[in-house]
């Protein structure tokens, strides 16, 4: 088990996570979303043992990842520009890779890059953008390490390498590889995650990806009896997605506290029908409003 | 702890460095030892040969007092300093200390392995070297005045002097958040002992302090003492067990300094001036006070009235502006 405790962590004084909690069970697969500037790959890195938390722990299997740094055989990070390779081949890259990692698969490695149509004998600095994603994402399954931690692993992939990125961490998921995944693909990680971690004001929401919603949001089709009220639309557990002629798309805050299904049910509106809440909804629920991204 | 992963990694970042610095070596040490001996005019050897007869202590007179070894070890210091800067300063902006730090390793070990690859390449670099001047020594004209014990010292006072040095390097570049800072302030750490004495005791005499002053005979000894840089020049008559005490200290002290701050580096300060920030206070009080103390000096040399008031405007003016500088610069981040 891979648990954050209680991790704050502030940079230039301004605090970017603030009491993360949260715990990625054995064989799972975790969707870290976000704003720009969230803190994702701070978060990431502090998982990884890249940047020390200012409080709080990373444990593995119950000790702290910090203290430990043998522990993270199991932990991979896999950033989203591998520019710490610049100046290796991939062969290098693997080869160095399994002087650290015990259970590095080599076969594993050479039949991925085959697959993604990979040279292996180039310089990691002349792979395109795309190419180095894929290479990086390659190399970190093939460690085998338990928990791999991916940073934007689509960010500049063209969309049938994408397609194959994405089938690769499915199938190092079916094999049991807890995998945290950061992105802005919210399509795709509510299709391939268990668990989505979503980022606001340096805080960590666990969902479960089967019910994003948790009985925390409601989306419902809501055609009004007469007028719209405007009033009531732009209340603050109200958020209209759509409006095309009378019928309105709307997400409304079901959390205890809130008050606005009761009060639409009292305008007994002509048209009420449940829709289900997809992570993307959720993003728009938790983060939409806000213009400033850092 | 030895971890080939981590040697290979340091080695692969340096290999053709490594490579060429021996030869570079050789080209100031046994090569210019070949000239003298081999290459000259054979009148110009028996006249040299004829000189070190009349000597009472021809050893060093034969061995030139060691200024080939010093001009090795001016190159030597060179290629451990670059050393310093590509195994600690641009790892910070290439992305290679986040790809260490997030291997299983700890960031002692890390270091470890930085300092080791110096080391050793240092050590294979003087070993080398001073194998092949053992071997020209004895096979050339000069070959009576051949001594062991000059070479087993210049071997072990320039492996240990130039330790310290790298060691003092590799210590700055972890306190430091860009490449450009770790050499400003390597080099200033280096070349401060000459500055500073110079600086404190004219502005105290400026201000009559003259007697409570260290007496300037002590003080041009403090100053040469602590001016690293005076010991790679130094002649073989000149080497003594103090200073190598005094450099064995420095080496200890770095290396362990420099351990400590590497494992609590603190990446996202990277491209800082200093990434700790009692360091930080520390250099810029230091950097503020010098610089208002030379503006100071030159404000006094306008007053010819009255210096020390022309010293007084110049300080405090100094001190303001550099602070606001300081203060100014330290929150920027810096690509090189």
């Amino acid at each position: 088990m891979l648990t954050v405790r209680n991790l704050h962590k502030a940079i230039d004084r301004r605090p970017v996570l603030k009491q993360v909690e949260f715990a990625v069970a054995p064989g799972l697969v975790a969707g870290l979303i976000g704003r720009n500037g969230a803190g994702k790959t701070t978060l990431l890195k502090t998982m990884a043992g890249i940047i020390d938390p200012d409080h709080g722990t990373v444990e593995y299997e119950g000790q702290s990842v910090h203290r430990h740094p043998s522990l993270k055989r199991e932990i991979v990070f896999v950033p989203d520009n591998p520019e710490g390779w610049f100046g290796y081949t991939a062969w290098g890259c693997a080869d160095l890779y399994a002087q650290v990692y015990p259970r590095f698969d080599m076969a594993y490695f050479k039949d991925t890059m085959r697959r993604f149509g990979l040279p292996v004998d180039r310089n990691i600095r002349h792979f395109s953008k795309g190419m180095r994603m894929m290479f990086s994402t390659a190399l970190g399954l093939s460690t085998k390490a338990r928990y791999v931690l991916l940073d934007e692993p689509t960010n500049g992939v063209d969309p049938i390498a994408k397609k194959q990125v994405l089938s690769l961490l499915m199938e190092a998921a079916a094999e049991g590889v807890s995998l945290v995944i950061s992105s802005h693909l919210l399509e795709e990680l509510e299709r391939m995650t268990d668990t989505i971690l979503l980022m606001k004001d340096g805080a960590v929401e666990t969902h479960t990806s089967e019910d994003v919603a948790g009985g925390r949001v409601m989306k419902l089709q809501v055609v009004f009896a007469g007028e719209a009220p405007e009033m009531w639309l732009e209340g603050r557990h109200v958020r209209v997605l759509e409006n095309i002629g009378r019928v309105y798309t709307l997400l409304l805050n079901t959390e205890p506290g809130s008050a606005a299904y009761e009060e639409l049910q009292g305008m007994e509106p002509l048209l009420m029908e449940p829709l289900p809440v997809k992570l993307d909804d959720l993003y728009v629920w938790k983060l939409g409003g806000e213009t400033d991204v850092g | 702890m030895w971890v080939s992963a981590l040697w290979k990694r340091e080695y692969d970042q340096s290999r053709l460095f490594l490579l060429f610095v021996p030869v570079v070596h050789f080209l100031a040490l046994g090569l210019q030892r070949m000239n003298k001996w081999f290459f000259t005019d054979p009148y110009f050897v028996a006249g040299n040969l004829r000189n070190l007869k009349n000597m009472t202590d021809p050893i060093p007179a034969a061995y030139d007092f060691g200024s080939f070894e010093s001009v090795g070890r001016l190159w030597l210091m060179l290629a451990v300093f670059v050393l310093a800067l590509v195994q600690i300063g641009t790892e910070r902006r290439n992305g290679s200390q986040e790809l260490l730090f997030s291997l299983p390793y700890s960031r002692k070990i890390i270091f470890l392995h930085k300092w080791m690859l110096g080391a050793a390449l240092l050590a294979g670099s003087l070993l080398i070297n001073t194998f092949i001047d053992m071997v020209v020594v004895p096979s050339s004209p000069m070959s009576p005045y051949f001594s062991i014990v000059y070479h087993l010292t210049q071997l072990g006072y320039s492996l240990l002097l130039l330790a310290a040095i790298y060691t003092l390097a590799l210590f700055i570049g972890t306190i430091t958040g860009s490449v450009a800072f770790q050499v400003i302030l390597t080099i200033v750490t280096l070349m401060l002992p000459i500055g500073l004495g110079p600086l404190i005791t004219n502005s105290l005499s400026l201000h009559g302090a003259i007697d409570i002053a260290v007496p300037s005979g002590i003080g041009i000894e403090l100053q040469n003492t602590l001016n690293i840089s005076r010991y790679l020049t130094l002649s073989y008559d000149d080497f003594s067990w103090l200073q190598v005490l005094g450099l064995f200290d420095l080496l200890i002290v770095a290396f362990f300094c420099g351990m400590l701050s590497y494992a609590r580096n603190r990446t996202e300060n990277n491209g800082k001036l200093v990434i700790f920030r009692a360091w930080e206070r520390a250099i810029r009080i230091l950097v503020v006070l010098c610089a208002s103390m030379i503006i100071g000096l030159f404000s006094s040399s306008l007053f010819n009235a009255n210096e020390r008031l022309g010293y007084d405007i110049g300080f405090i003016a100094g001190l303001v502006v550099t602070t606001f500088i300081m203060l100014k610069i330290a929150k920027l981040r810096f690509k090189v």
